[in-house]
C-alpha cells in the first residue's frame, strides 16, 4: 500500500503543475482583467513544440523547451495583438469568449499539424523513479516540484525586483495612475501574455513528459487548474500557489481513497469556497497583491 | 518671460448632456505655479484629467511645450514630462515607499523594460541612479524608502504621491488636492518641495481647498465656476 506521505508528495508535484497553469490565469487577469481561456491552448502548443524540437529536430531537451517557450510566447503575442487588443473597451465577456475561440481554433490546428496520436518529448526523466529518504518518487514528480518551486521563486523576484515587474504591479493596482506614471497599457498586456505563455509551456512539458505524452486533450487538463485559481481568489500569486498545491493533493488523495471521483472533488471544493467566500480563500488579505 | 509650458485653449468636456468644461483657456509658463480654484463641481479635476490624458476633451487644444497633445495617450504624456497626483492618493499598496518612488522615475529611464528585466549593465546603472534620486526625494519629504506603502497614514500617502510625481523631474506638475488630510507641518515640507521644483523651471497647476496653503505657493490664480472661466489674476 502506498503511504499517505508518498501520496501527498505526489499531490504536491501535480499541484506544482496546476500552480503553473493558475499563475498564467492570474497574471493575465490581474494585468488586463481578462480570464484567458486560451491558457490551455498555450500549454498544448508548448508541449507539442517541445516534442517537435526535441524529437523532430533533435535538439537537447532544455533547448527544446526554451524554443517551445519562445514559440508559445510568439503565439501569445499574436493573439494579444490581433484579438485581445482589438476588443479593448468591449465588455469583458466578449474578450473571454474570444480567448475561448482562440483555444478551440488552436486545438484544431495542433491536431491538423501533429495528428491525434501521442507525441513523446524525449525528456530526460522518462518513467523512472528515485528513492528519497525511503520514499519512492517518480522522476517527473521531482522535476515538477523543482520547476514549480523555481518558477514561483523566479516570478516573486521578477515582480519584486525588476522595473517591468513593478510596472505590472502598478498597473494591476490602478491602471489610470500607472498610465499617468508613463506605464503603457499595451506593454503591460504584452508582458502578461508572454509570462502566461512561458509558464504554460513549463506546465505543458511537465504534463506531457514522464509516463505521459503530448495528446490533443492536454489543454483540457489545464482547466483542472481552474479551481486553484478560484480558490486563490483570482488575484494573488500566493493564492494561485496555495490553491494549485491544495487541488493537486486533494486530487491525488481522492484518486486513492475515492477512485473515480478525483476530477469532481476539486470542483466541489471550488463550489463550496465560492458559496462561502465568493472572493476566494486568500482574497481579503491578498486581493491587492500581485 | 520664460517659455510657456502648458497652453490650454477653449477646452470643452461634455458627458452626454452635462457640460463639465465649457471653454477653459489659460497658460502656464516654466517657473510658474497656478492655483486652479473654484467650488466643488467647477471642473478643476476635469482640467487636470484632460491635460494628463485620463479623459479626452470634447473640443479645444492642449499644448505642452508647443506640442499639440491631441491623441497622445496618457502614458506617453508622462514621458513628455507631465506628472500628476490624484485626489485620493493612488499609491501602490503592495510596494514599499522606495518601489513607489522608482515607479515615479519609470518614464525617465532610457533602458528598455526587457533590458531591465535581464539586468543589463546600462539598465542596472540607470536603476541605481534612480534609486539614489528616489532616496533623496524621500528624505526631502520625510519618507522612509523601506516603509510599506500600505501602512502609511493619510498625510504620508499624500507626501508619497507628491514625491513620486517629483521623482520624474517633471516639466509640468498637476497636483489634485495635495494638501488634503495633511498637517500644517506636512504642508510646509510639501510646499518647499513643490517650490523648489517650480523654481527649477517646471510649471505647476495646483487644485486645493486649503486656500492659504495653495495661495502661498501660487504665483497666479485661475478661477472656474461650473466649468467656465470666472476670474484670473495674481495669486494673493
Amino acid at each position: 500500500m502506498t503511504g499517505v506521505f508518498e501520496l501527498v508528495v505526489k499531490g504536491l508535484a501535480l499541484g506544482s503543475v496546476y500552480t503553473l497553469v493558475a499563475l498564467g490565469f492570474v497574471v493575465v487577469f490581474k494585468a488586463t482583467g481578462v480570464i484567458n481561456f486560451a491558457q490551455g491552448a498555450l500549454l498544448l502548443l508548448g508541449a507539442y513544440l517541445t516534442s517537435a524540437a526535441a524529437v523532430g529536430w533533435g535538439l537537447p531537451f532544455p533547448l527544446a523547451v526554451a524554443v517551445a517557450a519562445l514559440g508559445a510566447v510568439a503565439f501569445a503575442l499574436v493573439v494579444e495583438r490581433l484579438v485581445v487588443r482589438r476588443l479593448q473597451g468591449r465588455p469583458a465577456v466578449a474578450v473571454v469568449m474570444a480567448t475561448l475561440g482562440v483555444a478551440i481554433a488552436a486545438d484544431q490546428v495542433v491536431t491538423m499539424v501533429w495528428g491525434f496520436g501521442p507525441r513523446h518529448l524525449d525528456d530526460p526523466w522518462g518513467a523512472g523513479s528515485v528513492r528519497v529518504a525511503g520514499v519512492v518518487l517518480s522522476q517527473v514528480d521531482v522535476a515538477a516540484l523543482v520547476v514549480g518551486a523555481a518558477t514561483a521563486a523566479g516570478l516573486a523576484a521578477f515582480f519584486r525586483g525588476t522595473r517591468l515587474g513593478l510596472a505590472l504591479r502598478a498597473a494591476a493596482s490602478d491602471a489610470e495612475a500607472a498610465a499617468a506614471l508613463g506605464i503603457r497599457p499595451a506593454t503591460v498586456s504584452r508582458a502578461a501574455w508572454a509570462l502566461a505563455a512561458t509558464v504554460a509551456t513549463l506546465a505543458g512539458v511537465l504534463l506531457a513528459s514522464g509516463p505521459g505524452a503530448a495528446v490533443p486533450n492536454l489543454g483540457e487538463q489545464a482547466l483542472r487548474a481552474f479551481p486553484a485559481v478560484v480558490l486563490g481568489g483570482f488575484v494573488s500569486l500566493g493564492g494561485a500557489l496555495a490553491g494549485g498545491l491544495a487541488i493537486g493533493v486533494v486530487e491525488v488523495l481522492t484518486a486513492r481513497y475515492l477512485p473515480g471521483q478525483e476530477l469532481v472533488v476539486p470542483y466541489l471544493a471550488m463550489l463550496a469556497v465560492v458559496l462561502v467566500r465568493p472572493d476566494g480563500l486568500l482574497a481579503p488579505r491578498e486581493a491587492r497583491r500581485l | 518671460m520664460t517659455a510657456l509650458v502648458l497652453e490650454i485653449d477653449g477646452l470643452e468636456l461634455r458627458f452626454g448632456g452635462v457640460t463639465a468644461l465649457g471653454g477653459v483657456t489659460f497658460a502656464v509658463a516654466g517657473g510658474e505655479c497656478v492655483a486652479l480654484l473654484g467650488p466643488n463641481g467647477a471642473g478643476k479635476t476635469s482640467v487636470l484629467n484632460c491635460v494628463s490624458g485620463a479623459v479626452r476633451p470634447t473640443a479645444g487644444r492642449i499644448r505642452l511645450g508647443g506640442r499639440d497633445l491631441d491623441g497622445v495617450p496618457a502614458a506617453q504624456r508622462a514621458g513628455l514630462g507631465v506628472a500628476r497626483t490624484f485626489q485620493s492618493p493612488a499609491v501602490v499598496e503592495a510596494l514599499d515607499v522606495g518601489g513607489n518612488l522608482l515607479l515615479g522615475r519609470h518614464s525617465r529611464l532610457r533602458a528598455g523594460l526587457v533590458a531591465g528585466a535581464l539586468a543589463f549593465p546600462t539598465a542596472r546603472r540607470e536603476e541605481a541612479d534612480a534609486r539614489r534620486r528616489a532616496a533623496a526625494i524621500a528624505q526631502a519629504l520625510g519618507l522612509d524608502p523601506g516603509a510599506a506603502a500600505a501602512g502609511l497614514p493619510a498625510g504620508a500617502r499624500k507626501r508619497l504621491e507628491l514625491a513620486r510625481a517629483l521623482a520624474g523631474d517633471p516639466a509640468l506638475l498637476l497636483l489634485d488636492e495635495p494638501f488634503a488630510g495633511t498637517s500644517a507641518g506636512e504642508q510646509e515640507v510639501m510646499a518647499a518641495a513643490i517650490r523648489a521644483t517650480v523654481e527649477g523651471g517646471a510649471a505647476a497647476v495646483v487644485v486645493d481647498h486649503h486656500l492659504d496653503a495653495v495661495l502661498a505657493l501660487a504665483t497666479r490664480r485661475v478661477e472656474l465656476d461650473r466649468g467656465r472661466m470666472a476670474t484670473t489674476g495674481a495669486a494673493p
